[in-house]
């Protein structure tokens, strides 16, 4: 289901500050394209993306290109108090490249909303639960891993 | 209709979260599920959701490479928190369809227990053959359940 906000508000001229991702280790490849400054992957349990996640956590910190992301994940326990703080700490958030894991339990609603509409930051964003997030079928995408010489994981923008 | 399944297995879905809900299932894996034995069912539900083959606790054969048991996924270490804690309420917002079905699956193996949802769920065939009850209210059929989740939440 998607964000049910109005479209009208939002601003096509979004903050997009990467449209590729690429990187590499001993066992994968990850190689992203994005066509949106918020990108929603979601599907099954298994698929990596959590596993994706912190691979590009890795990356930002030796890569230079990827220094402008921020990273929020489950760390402890999540409670009311706990969400305010990373609401607040995503709406201070500039030009960075914002990278979401486990969304369906540590974004509220006013997070949601916030990024359903910002325009300063780029977003990618693992979970289940598009509410308050995607106005358009083309910002949720599925993660799929292709076996090549090693294995690739990739966007599958078909959603097949 | 769910002729004569009432009385031995059930699924029980409540929508309201609660202090007995727990949504921690990667904190409560790692803390409790993972400390257990891992049985032939485990093991397969670690292929059937991640496609891993467990061979020990220190070696799991992902699609990525080798890892442990604490980096199963999310949605696989709830199954397993589920299938070894029957009498926890967990959250299964994160869990993905294929979860989904063998959460389905578990119901209809004569087992009852009750886990928390936001949205609705349905196996992927898209039929419930499994008795379900929402916040107490017995669900009757398919239609009467996919309606609740339409019409009847507040």
């Amino acid at each position: 289901m998607l964000g049910g906000g109005n479209m009208a508000e939002i601003n096509i001229k979004k903050t997009m500050k990467h449209d590729r991702i690429n990187i590499e280790n001993r066992k994968t490849r990850i190689e992203l394209q994005f066509k949106d400054s918020l990108t929603f992957v979601t599907g099954d349990s298994g698929t990596g993306k959590t596993y994706t996640f912190n691979r590009l956590q890795v990356a930002s910190t030796i890569e230079k290109e990827y220094e402008d992301m921020v990273f929020y994940t489950t760390n402890g326990r999540v409670d009311v108090e706990k969400m305010a703080k990373i609401e607040n700490d995503i709406k201070s958030n500039k030009n960075k490249f914002v990278i979401i894991d486990h969304a369906d339990i540590i974004l509220n609603k006013g997070a949601r909303e916030f990024i359903g509409k910002d325009i300063n930051n780029q977003y990618l964003i693992f979970g289940r639960n598009t509410d308050d997030l995607c106005y358009y079928p083309e910002q949720i995408v599925k993660i799929v891993t292709m076996q090549k010489d090693k294995p690739v994981i990739v966007f599958n923008w078909n959603n097949e | 209709v769910f002729i004569g399944k009432e009385d031995f297995s059930m699924l029980n879905i409540i929508t309201n979260k609660n202090d007995d809900v727990q949504e921690f299932n990667d904190s409560y894996f790692e803390f409790y599920t993972s400390m257990e034995k891992i049985t032939e069912d485990d093991k397969r539900y670690i292929k059937d959701i991640d496609g891993s083959d467990f061979i020990t606790a220190d070696k799991i054969v992902t699609k990525f490479g080798e890892t442990v048991l604490e980096n199963i996924s999310t949605g696989c270490k709830t199954m397993l928190n589920i299938v070894h804690h029957p009498e926890i309420i967990f959250s299964i917002v994160e869990c993905g369809a294929n979860v989904i079905d063998n959460i389905f699956e578990l119901a209809k193996a004569e087992q009852s227990y009750t886990i928390y949802a936001n949205r609705m769920i349905l196996p992927s065939y898209f039929f419930l053959e499994t008795p379900v009850m929402i916040n107490g209210e017995k669900m009757n059929n398919t239609e009467e359940y996919v309606r609740w989740w339409e019409y009847g939440r507040d």
